[in-house]
Order: structure tokens, then C-alpha cells, then sequence
């Protein structure tokens, strides 16, 4: 059943994906891309990172999906239909995209390959091939807390990321800031 | 569901993602493409931490919610950025084609 | 401090916390001042740099009496009187055990160290005072008050360090700080030429100063001070490589080299030319360079290394004999410049002159050449404060403009007079006692050279500067051509009062700290070299060849002698541009051969114009140029064209289309997955 449920989602998260590269229709591409991302959160879920994926749905979809919108509204690109790739274009970047895929999908292979024997040596009962140590490899949110303000775990690198976050706000204003020399 | 499956999912993402990156004429469109490519990084560090790593003994599954949780704080960072030259390159081009945008043959 | 029921430990603790805050306290003026209040508001930041001064100021207070409280008060804790504060190692390379190669940085405590923060403290707080006052409507005094505080910070830092990376580190920063504040009035060219005159010429100094460096320490396995002045340290230097035809001791070839870094930054004979040059800074700058930093760096590490080098025979003549010819040298060219501050700024070389000999002529003359850098500060300071009253008032630089100031600037004249009458030696202001030391020193340790070389040049000084004075302040009131034309030259003139508040709070150690402080130097100055410190009497057992002498005795009749010259060098000023009016030079005056070679330098500057012009230029970088363009340029033609027909096929991928650049990428990161260890 929870097989089932993920390649469904794979499937539905592949489609969005795909609907995401090629819609001609930026809004559309947009909501299609809302919509892979919220398969991800599902996803996260479906892996027990249940933290990630609170996160994955309020930075993501509620900030950063909202943030292109509101780009996409702004350069009123909105109804505009884009000029389609030419023909070369598009046949040398399957190209490139089918040995990205390739490449990486021997590398996952051989990964699963080699991680497998280890930890999904006995199968659960439900048919799940979910790990037999089960909850010990599950971030709980107490241990998450913790470990994020150790000052010998991630304490450094989070309050770091506060000041690139702050930085990258000032940067932002200060890039897209109407200048005294811009022709608008 | 096992660890082949989420990366190769992740796999198929990033090809698609680069497949977006590489075709799409329109910065935004380009850059919810590199989201794409972002969304599978993300989706490979949550699955290492479920199934483990190479050094799965001596896991550390919070690890991999933490490089998750900084991952998408530096992507948000990114996004700001780079939303921020689309709107100041639409206000002084009036477009967001990316093949007009060759400043840097130099 | 002072609290007698804090043990031991902690009031270590609390004066190694005053030692953070003497280097801190500065470098925090520079940083508030430089990044925010100088451009806010230039007023504010004046003052916000002399409070931290002042504050700074208190500390070098506390860490004195601490200093004389547990170092000196406790002879069989510190048998050498010197201490480390804190010393934190910052790069360690050391590879063998037994040495101590690294990179430290470390708060120094010894009588000399401790002296120069004072010095540099008191002095960098009065400046500020001055500043306030001088740069007043200065459109650079926002950036003026940070970079001041700047050069403090570099001197505290150099005077505390704890060896010889630190020493060099500050060093070099002392340098770029007076770089800056010599060229602060970057619109007029001269004073651009100027820094970069002082730069240049210094930094080639410290480039032999870096290699002494190098040798020394990698030889004696360490660079801590604490380590270079012992015995072992100069034991395994004194070796001697043969090399074909040339030998070298590698204790001399380190000594030299550092004592080259030293020449340079003291301004010795023949590097001095940069120094009076360095008067286009402003006033108070000239003043700092002149009395606390900058130049007293030079005499200060020769003093610092001193043990080492009183090891190094050759190296010590070598101090010895460009200490002996600068001070007479300098003090000759003074005798007939007319800019105020050249005088003042070959006075002030005539005195490195007489600091450095003293240390080259041996032990017993350390104490007195520290002696004279301190009592010197203080003289010095004031001369240079005053002559910036006297040039804010007249507008020129000019001692032919200025004249019969007396009346119009009474506080400055008292206060120069006592100056004049310190740095001529005269019974009993402090110039009198630091220079009679001197003399006895070089007397004791027998170099009669040097002696007659001090004895001149005492007498040099209280002609020349009793001739500055009689100029500026007595006789009629000259004024400048250009001020009779404009018609203004009869405005009147002030002193403003935080102008001449330092003057005079500087007149006070002018004419004391001489015999208020002769009993400290001559009894706890010493270098920090075992058996020396026991007293006198050991000393000719201590390790190194110039150790020996006593210090003080016989020659009862040299203080006398001196006096008797440095009068008969007023009298004759006051004879001939006092009394007569007509001395050599004197405006209006024909001047004969003999002034004219003084007056101009000896001609130096333009000899190394010829020698940087017609023989390096002629002889050197023609023929270069012609290799240059026809042989190396030929080849160099060659191997471009084929890079750039190259080039060109590969600036095919570079069309700027970033969407062609990603591909690329992504193609090269699988090439490195397949064929590259990247992945399982």
C-alpha cells in the first residue's frame, strides 16, 4: 500500500515536473512547479523527516513559490506564451538531460546497491521495505532542536545562515531597488 | 519504497530540472527549473538520512534533516538574489530572454 | 591596583587585561572614527579619539605602577625585570624540539617597553589635544583623527611585541600609517612625494630587515625575544659560512640585517633624506613621528635586541659609526636651514644620531640612549607643537617670516624657551642629564670617536637651536612678502588655548623629567642580560663583547665641559642673530660657500637623483630596454600569436550564452562521474 502510494506520487511528481520544463504558459509552469513541490513534502513525509517537509512547505511554497508569482505578475509575463526552443536547441539538451539522468541513475543504482544489504536485510512484515532499525534512523524533532543550537553540532553554521539570509535581503532591495539612473 | 527509488526519482528530477535550465528562454522560467534541480538535491539528503549513507553503523539521522533544513535556507537566499536581478533586468530591458542576455562573452 | 588583599594571580590577570586594553583602545578609535564618526561628524570624532586617548592614556598609568609593583618590587621573581603578559602563539612551524619557531604575539613587559607606552601614550593624548585645535576647518579631519589614532595603535603594538614577527608585523604598519599621514594632504604633490619618498625608502630597509630577520631566527631556532637575547641564541648564530672567495658570520649577516631595518626607520645617514621630507604632513603628525613613533622604532629595536647585538662586534661599530656621523651630519645641515620644521626635523636626526651611538658604543650606554629617547619625546613634542602655533600664526613656514613673536605668542615662547634650552643641554633641564649620560658612556667604554662626535654635536644643537629661536621670536617682525601684498599681515594673532594647553603641559617633563627619572634608568634600565642585571661590577663577566664598563664615574669634569660648549654654541647664535643681526644666512645676507653646501644637504638628494637618473637610467635600464623590446618581446610575440589563434577556437564556446555555459557544465560533470573518481 505505502509502495503504491510513493510511485503514485513518483508518477504524479515526474508529470508535474515535465508540465514544469515544458508549458508554454509561465503561470502554469509555475503552479506546476507549486505542484512538485508539494509532492516533495508529501514525500519528505512518506520518509519521516516530517521537519523538512513543515519547512519545505512554508519556505518553498509559501515564500519562494509566492516570491516567483509575484515576479511573474511583476515583468507581466503573465498571459505571454513563450517563443519555443528551436529544434537543435531542444534535441542537444535531451542529450544533456538523458546522461544527467543516466549518470546519476547508475550512480543511485550502485548507492541503493550498496546500503541495501545493510539495512533492509529483513523485510517487515507489511511488505515495506522500509528499514528494519525503523526508528532509529528518524530525526526526532527534539533531537533536530537539539542538535541545531549545540554549539559542537550545526550551531554555527545556523546562526551563519542568518546572517547570509540577512545579507541576501539587503542584496535583493538594494539590486531591485528602482535606481536614480534607471531609464523607468 | 528503498533508497534506489528515491534517488533515482531524484535522478529523474535533476534531469528534467537540467533539461528546463538548458531550453527555457525566460529567466524565471529557468530559474523554477533550477528549483527543480534544487528539489532533488533536497530529496537525496532526506533519503540518505531514512536509509543511511555509506557509514550507516554510526548513522546520524538528523544530519540530513539539518543539510535539508540549510539547503533550503541557502536556496532561499539564491531565490531573493536572483528574483531580485530578474525584476532589475525586466526594468531595464524591458525582457527576460535569456539568449539576449550575453554580456559575459565579454 | 594597589589593593593589597588581591593575590598575586589576579592582579596578574587584571594587568594583562590592561595590557588587551592598551593595544584595544586605539584600534577601537581607529574603527569607530574611521568607518562612521569621522564622516558623520569630523568634530565628534576629534573628540571621541582624544577621550579613548586619554583613557588610554590612564591605562598605561595602571600598567606602570603594576609594572613597577610586581616586577621591580620582586627582584628574585625577575631577576631581568622583564615579564610576559600574555603571548599567544599565532603560527607554529617549529619542527625540531628544542626551538621555538613560531609566530606569537605577546605583550612584552620590560623598563623600556613600559617607558615607550608611556611615552607613546602621553604623547598620542597631548597630539590629540593639539589636533583639535590645528585641524580645526580641515576638510580631512574626519579622516585625520582615525588614522592618528591608527599610528599609536601600530607604535604600542611594536614597542609591546614579544619578538621579532610581531616587531616586524607592527613595523610594517607603522610604516603604512605614517605613509598615510605623511601624504594626508594628498592634493598638493610634494607631500604625495613626500610619503612616497618615506615609503620607499624604508621599505627598503625592511626588506634586509626581513632577511636579518629570517636568518636570525631560523638560525637561532626561535624568534622570541626572550630567546634571541640569551647566550645560546647567539652562540649557535656565531658560525661562519665560506662561500669561494666570501666568508660571512651568520651573527654579524642577521644583525646587519636587522640593524638595516633600523637605519631605514631611524633615518640614519644615508637613508635619512626621507625624514625632513616628511614635513609635509601635517604638524602634529610630524611631532608623533618625531617624538614617540615612526623614527624611535629604529633606536627602539637595536635597544630590544641589544644583548644580540652587543654579541656581533662588527654590527655594533657599524651602529656605532652611523649613529656618530648622522648626528653630526644632521646637526651641521641644521645650522643653516630655514624652514622651521627642517630645522626641527634634522635636529631631531642629530638625536637618533646620538641614541644610536650610544647603543653601539656598548653596555653601559644602554640605559642612557633609553634615557635620551625618553627625555627627547618630551623636548621634541613641544618643539614641534610650538612650531605648529608659530606657523598657524605666521602662515609660512619661513624663519625668515617670522620673527618678534614674543610678544604676540608669550605662553609658546616660555614653553619653546625651556625646549631649547632641554635639547642644548643645558643645567638642569633633560636634555642636560640624558646627554651627559651619553657622553659618559661613550667616554667609559673608551670609543673617544664617538665622544668627540657627541661633544660636537652638543654643541651643533645649541647653535642651531638657539639660532631658530633668536629667529622666531626676537628681533623685528619680518612677515612674508606675499602677507605685506594681500595686506593682512597685521592680523592678529592668538593662541588658541587648545593649541598651547599641551605645549605647556609638555613644558613640565621638558624641564624636570631629567633629573625626576635619572635614578630609574640608571638603576633599573638595563638589558635583560643575565649577570648584567646583578649590578656594575659583573657586568664585564656577562656574555658578548660590548657589555662591559660601568656606568656613571670618573670624568667629573665632563659636565662641565659639555655645558661650556652647548653656551658658547648659544652665545655665538646669540652673537650673530641676536645681537649683530648678521650671522650667516641671516636675510638679506650674502651667504658664503660653506652655508651653501649646508643649506643644501650636502647635496644628497641630488646625488641619488643622479644616481637613480644618469647611472641606473644610462647604464642599466637602457641597455635593459633595448633586450627588452628586441629580443624578449620578439619571442614573447611568438608564443602569443599561437596562444591566441587557440584562444580563438575556444572562444567559440564563449558566445556569453549562460544557457550553453550550463550545458557544458553538465556534460563535464558526468565526463568526471564516468571517467573520475567522483562517486562509488
Amino acid at each position: 500500500m505505502r509502495d503504491l502510494f510513493f510511485y503514485a506520487l513518483c508518477a504524479v511528481m515526474l508529470g508535474l515536473a515535465i508540465t514544469t520544463v515544458l508549458a508554454r504558459n509561465l503561470f502554469r509552469a509555475a503552479l506546476a512547479l507549486l505542484g512538485v513541490l508539494l509532492c516533495t513534502a508529501i514525500l519528505f513525509l512518506l520518509l519521516r523527516a516530517e521537519m523538512v517537509a513543515l519547512v519545505q512547505v512554508m519556505v518553498y511554497i509559501g515564500g519562494i513559490m509566492i516570491f516567483v508569482l509575484y515576479a511573474v505578475l511583476l515583468t507581466s509575463e503573465l498571459g505571454g506564451r513563450m517563443a519555443s526552443p528551436s529544434p537543435l536547441k531542444i534535441g542537444a539538451s535531451v542529450v544533456v538531460a538523458a546522461i544527467a539522468f543516466g549518470s546519476l541513475g547508475v550512480l543511485a543504482k550502485r548507492a541503493g546497491a550498496s546500503i541495501e544489504p545493510a539495512s533492509v536485510s529483513a523485510p517487515t512484515a507489511s511488505g515495506s521495505s522500509a528499514p528494519a532499525d525503523g526508528e532509529a534512523n528518524i530525526a526526532s524533532l527534539k533531537n533536530l532542536g537539539a542538535r541545531l543550537l549545540d554549539p559542537h553540532g550545526f550551531l554555527i553554521p545556523f546562526e551563519l545562515v542568518s546572517v547570509l539570509l540577512l545579507a541576501a535581503m539587503v542584496g535583493a532591495i538594494a539590486v531591485a531597488r528602482e535606481g536614480k539612473g534607471d531609464a523607468a | 519504497m528503498n533508497l534506489t527509488a528515491c534517488l533515482a526519482l531524484s535522478a529523474a528530477l535533476f534531469a528534467i530540472g537540467a533539461y528546463g535550465l538548458v531550453t527555457r528562454r525566460n529567466m524565471i522560467a529557468a530559474l523554477m527549473s533550477l528549483e527543480l534541480m534544487v528539489n532533488a538535491a533536497l530529496i537525496n539528503f532526506v533519503a540518505f538520512a531514512r536509509f543511511g549513507g555509506p557509514h550507516h553503523g554510526h548513522g546520524d539521522p538528523e544530519s540530513g534533516s539539518l543539510f535539508a533544513l540549510f539547503a533550503v535556507a541557502v536556496t532561499a537566499a539564491e531565490m531573493a538574489l536572483a528574483l531580485a536581478i530578474v525584476i532589475a533586468v525586466h526594468r531595464q530591458r524591458r525582457h527576460l530572454d535569456i539568449r539576449e542576455l550575453d554580456g559575459l562573452h565579454g | 591596583m594597589g589593593d593589597p588583599a588581591m593575590t598575586g594571580a589576579s592582579a596578574w590577570e587584571t594587568l594583562g587585561r590592561v595590557g588587551y586594553g592598551i593595544l584595544a583602545l586605539p584600534f577601537l578609535s581607529f574603527l569607530i572614527n574611521g568607518l562612521w564618526l569621522g564622516r558623520k561628524s569630523p568634530r565628534a570624532s576629534a573628540w571621541t579619539a582624544t577621550a579613548l586617548m586619554g583613557l588610554n592614556l590612564a591605562l598605561a598609568v595602571i600598567l606602570a605602577m603594576g609594572y613597577r609593583a610586581m616586577v621591580l618590587g620582586d627582584p628574585q621573581g625577575f631577576p631581568q625585570r622583564t615579564a610576559l603578559l600574555w603571548n599567544h602563539t599565532w603560527m607554529d612551524f617549529t619542527l625540531e624540539p628544542g626551538t621555538a619557531l613560531a609566530a606569537r604575539f605577546g605583550f612584552y613587559l620590560d623598563p623600556i617597553s613600559v617607558m615607550m607606552v608611556l611615552v607613546i601614550s602621553f604623547i598620542s593624548f597631548l597630539v590629540n589635544v593639539y589636533s583639535i585645535g590645528y585641524m580645526q576647518g580641515d576638510k580631512g579631519a574626519g579622516r585625520f583623527f582615525p588614522l592618528l589614532s591608527f599610528f599609536s595603535f601600530t607604535m604600542l603594538g611594536l614597542v609591546v611585541s614579544s619578538n621579532l614577527v610581531q616587531t616586524f608585523f607592527f613595523w610594517e604598519l607603522v610604516g603604512a600609517a605614517s605613509y598615510l599621514l605623511i601624504g594626508f594632504w594628498y592634493t598638493k604633490p610634494s607631500a604625495v612625494a613626500a610619503s612616497k619618498k618615506a615609503f620607499v625608502l624604508t621599505r627598503f630597509a625592511d626588506a634586509f630587515f626581513l632577511m636579518g630577520m629570517l636568518v636570525t631566527g631560523i638560525v637561532a631556532g626561535g624568534f622570541d625575544f626572550a630567546h634571541l637575547n640569551g647566550p645560546e641564541a647567539a652562540a649557535a648564530l656565531n658560525h661562519t659560512l665560506t662561500a669561494g672567495m666570501f666568508t660571512c658570520n651568520l651573527l654579524t649577516l642577521g644583525t646587519l640585517g636587522i640593524y638595516m631595518g633600523a637605519w631605514g626607520k631611524s633615518a640614519m645617514f644615508p637613508f635619512h633624506v626621507w625624514l625632513p621630507d616628511a614635513m609635509e604632513g601635517p604638524t602634529p603628525v610630524s611631532s608623533l613621528i618625531h617624538s614617540a613613533t615612526m623614527v624611535v622604532a629604529g633606536v627602539y629595536l637595536t635597544a630590544r635586541l641589544f644583548p644580540l647585538f652587543s654579541a656581533a662586534e662588527h654590527t655594533l661599530r657599524v651602529v656605532e659609526f652611523t649613529g656618530a656621523f648622522t648626528a653630526v651630519f644632521a646637526a651641521a645641515i641644521a645650522c643653516t636651514q630655514t624652514d622651521l620644521k627642517r630645522i626641527l626635523a634634522f635636529s631631531t636626526l642629530s638625536q637618533l644620531g646620538l641614541m644610536m651611538f650610544a647603543l653601539g658604543t656598548g653596555g653601559s650606554a644602554y640605559p642612557a640612549s633609553m634615557f635620551h629617547i625618553f627625555t627627547h619625546a618630551f623636548f621634541k613634542c613641544l618643539l614641534f607643537l610650538s612650531a605648529g602655533v608659530v606657523i598657524h600664526a605666521i602662515h609660512s613656514n619661513d624663519v625668515r617670516d617670522a620673527g618678534g613673536l614674543r610678544k604676540s605668542l608669550p605662553r609658546t615662547y616660555w614653553a619653546t624657551l625651556i625646549a631649547v634650552l632641554a635639547i642644548a643641554g643645558i643645567f638642569p633641564f633633560s636634555g642636560f642629564f640624558s646627554k651627559e649620560e651619553i657622553l659618559h658612556a661613550a667616554l667609559a667604554n673608551g670609543r673617544y670617536g664617538a665622544f668627540l662626535a657627541g661633544l660636537a654635536t652638543s654643541a651643533l644643537t645649541a647653535f642651531y637651536m638657539s639660532r631658530y629661536f633668536f629667529l622666531v621670536f626676537h628681533g623685528p617682525r619680518r612677515g612674508s612678502p606675499a602677507h605685506h601684498a594681500h595686506g593682512d599681515g597685521h592680523k592678529p594673532i592668538r593662541e588658541g588655548l587648545l593649541m598651547t594647553l599641551p605645549i605647556l603641559v609638555l613644558a613640565v617633563p621638558s624641564a624636570f623629567i631629567g633629573w625626576l627619572s635619572k635614578g630609574f634608568f640608571l638603576d633599573h634600565v638595563k638589558p635583560p642580560v643575565p649577570g648584567f642585571a646583578e649590578g656594575a661590577s659583573a657586568a664585564g663577566e656577562s656574555h658578548g663583547a660590548g657589555l662591559g664598563g660601568t656606568i656613571g664615574g670618573g670624568a667629573e669634569w665632563l659636565p662641565i665641559v659639555a655645558t661650556v660648549l652647548a653656551l658658547t654654541g648659544v652665545a655665538v647664535s646669540w652673537y650673530w642673530y641676536g645681537l649683530k643681526k648678521n650671522g650667516p644666512g641671516f636675510p638679506g645676507r650674502a651667504a658664503p660657500l660653506w652655508y651653501r653646501v649646508l643649506a643644501d644637504k650636502f647635496y644628497i638628494d641630488e646625488a641619488y637623483l643622479f644616481l637613480a637618473k644618469r647611472v641606473g637610467g644610462r647604464l642599466i635600464a637602457a641597455p635593459a630596454a633595448w633586450v627588452e623590446r628586441n629580443i624578449v618581446n620578439g619571442a614573447f610575440d611568438l608564443v602569443t600569436g599561437a596562444v591566441r589563434k587557440l584562444a580563438f577556437l575556444q572562444g567559440l564556446f564563449h558566445n556569453g550564452q549562460v544557457q550553453v555555459y550550463i550545458a557544458v557544465a553538465l556534460v563535464g560533470l558526468w565526463l568526471l562521474a564516468r571517467f573520475g573518481s567522483v562517486g562509488y
